[in-house]
């Protein structure tokens, strides 16, 4: 620790308040002794208190939603699974994506997801394109068909008959993407759940993930997630869209900044 | 076990002696009014005493009083922009004018304050907690609910940006720098 860190340090615990005088401690604790005089016979004042510890209690975080996964078994690509956990009061979590395999091309691609606490996952997932699905089309049927004449000329009729039977069902498989963003709506309605009532800007939204695009990758979850819920933060206090907006240009210029202090920060580690 | 009413409200007495002024504390460098971080400050520990026979149990009493009131903080301070803190007739001294000896070693606590309401609320909060209260990583962790490796990388900012807006660090920075 470097001296002028030390001093600040010492200079932050000299703000504590534990250090009042006794007098003062004394007028405060006779008050709370009132204070707890009434809690116990004022039903009114007693029904106010409990309302303040079930609005704690409401804001942690449900634990049957403490781990899950996302499974993609189809041909869809995963194009971001990034994510970001945040409930209520703004805890967070970080996303880790523990095994996102064979992402590229291979119908059955895989991803998992474990979110240590909370969830609210945001998961992209794209399925072949239309113009792929066609020429996929087009081409599976001329081979298909041009495999089934040599055979018929050759004289296999029976292998004939099999390519006609495989060419449709090669189709289906590698169409079979198409139906996966289905896999993600239960997802979505248990985020939908914990929005309740929370509704970040869309554009201070699009502003914050711009800024994370700004940083190193391996530091995006990172910030993703902590920017994300600092937005959370903000709309959950009601803060106006004006306000989450700015706030979110600001993150683009820390950003900024902090790309052009990496490498910097890195040569001194 | 029997716990009777007044043995728990005598455990409450004392722990709101030994904890209340770094409750206070805490919500004063929050940017907290006086009068009503007293009013937070003992609401806490009375939603702490509805519950006592749950919370005492726990590692760490203390930090459900903090959540508490830090909760209660969030919900009801009154947001006040940066302008509007402007006209406000107590505004804090500016930081710019202030000027203090660094040979002493020892920053003035009013320069620390204001500058500390300068950071914003993340940040302030876990230095608040951390360096302030002295509280460990991982109970400020569950008070701000957050990773411990938010609430240090938090911390870190908060020192960070705490230096560049005290005078003192200035000057020896802009000395170095020379």
């Amino acid at each position: 620790m470097s001296p002028d860190e030390e001093m600040l340090i010492n200079g932050l615990a000299s703000l504590r308040e534990s250090d009042l005088g006794d007098s003062d401690l004394e007028r405060r604790a006779i008050r709370f002794q009132g204070a707890l005089g009434r809690l116990r016979q004022d039903s009114a004042e007693a029904t106010r208190i409990d309302a303040l510890a079930a609005a704690v209690r409401t804001d942690s975080i449900p634990e049957a939603l403490a781990a899950t996964s996302l499974n993609f078994s189809s041909a869809a690509r995963v194009v971001a699974a990034s994510g970001y956990g945040v409930a209520p009061s703004g805890i967070k979590a970080s996303v880790t994506v523990t095994d996102l395999t064979a992402l590229e091309g291979v119908p059955s691609a895989r991803a998992t997801v474990n979110l240590p606490t909370g969830l609210l996952l945001k998961a992209s997932i794209q399925g072949p394109s239309p113009l792929a699905a066609l020429l996929s089309v087009i081409a599976l049927s001329i081979v298909g068909c041009m495999a089934a004449l040599v055979l018929h000329v050759v004289g296999s009729p029976a292998w004939a008959a099999a390519c006609a039977i495989l060419a449709p069902a090669i189709l289906w498989w590698a169409l079979r993407g198409f139906g996966s963003s289905a896999s993600i709506a239960s997802f979505i309605a248990v985020r939908t759940h914990l929005d309740e009532g929370v509704r970040i800007a869309p554009m201070a939204g699009r502003c914050a993930a711009t800024a994370v695009r700004l940083l190193p990758a391996r530091e995006r979850s990172r910030y993703a997630g902590e920017w994300r819920a600092e937005l959370w933060d903000l709309a959950q206090a009601g803060e106006p869209r004006r306000d989450q907006v700015a706030y979110a240009l600001r993150l683009l210029g820390s950003a900024v900044r902090l790309k052009a202090s990496w490498p910097a920060l890195r040569r001194k580690s | 076990v029997t716990d009777s009413a007044d043995d728990c409200d005598g455990e409450i007495d004392d722990l709101y002696r030994k904890t209340s002024g770094r409750v206070l504390g805490y919500l004063i460098n929050m940017g907290t009014d006086r009068g009503l971080a007293e009013e937070i400050t003992d609401d806490a520990f009375l939603v702490a005493r509805r519950n006592w026979l749950r919370i005492r149990s726990s590692d760490c009493p203390e930090s459900y009083i903090f959540t508490v009131a830090r909760h209660e903080r969030i919900r009801r301070q009154p947001r006040i922009s940066r302008a509007s803190r402007d006209l406000r007739p107590d505004q804090p001294e500016r930081l710019k004018d202030q000027v203090t000896d660094p040979s002493e070693h020892v920053i003035d606590r009013v320069v620390l304050r204001a500058a500390l309401l300068e950071l914003p609320d993340r940040l302030r909060e876990a230095v608040t907690l951390r360096y302030v209260e002295d509280l460990s990583v991982e109970t400020t962790a569950q008070i701000m609910r957050v990773s411990t490796g938010a609430v240090k990388r938090y911390a870190f900012d908060g020192l960070y940006r705490l230096r560049s807006l005290i005078p003192d660090f200035r000057t020896v920075r802009g000395e170095e720098d020379r």
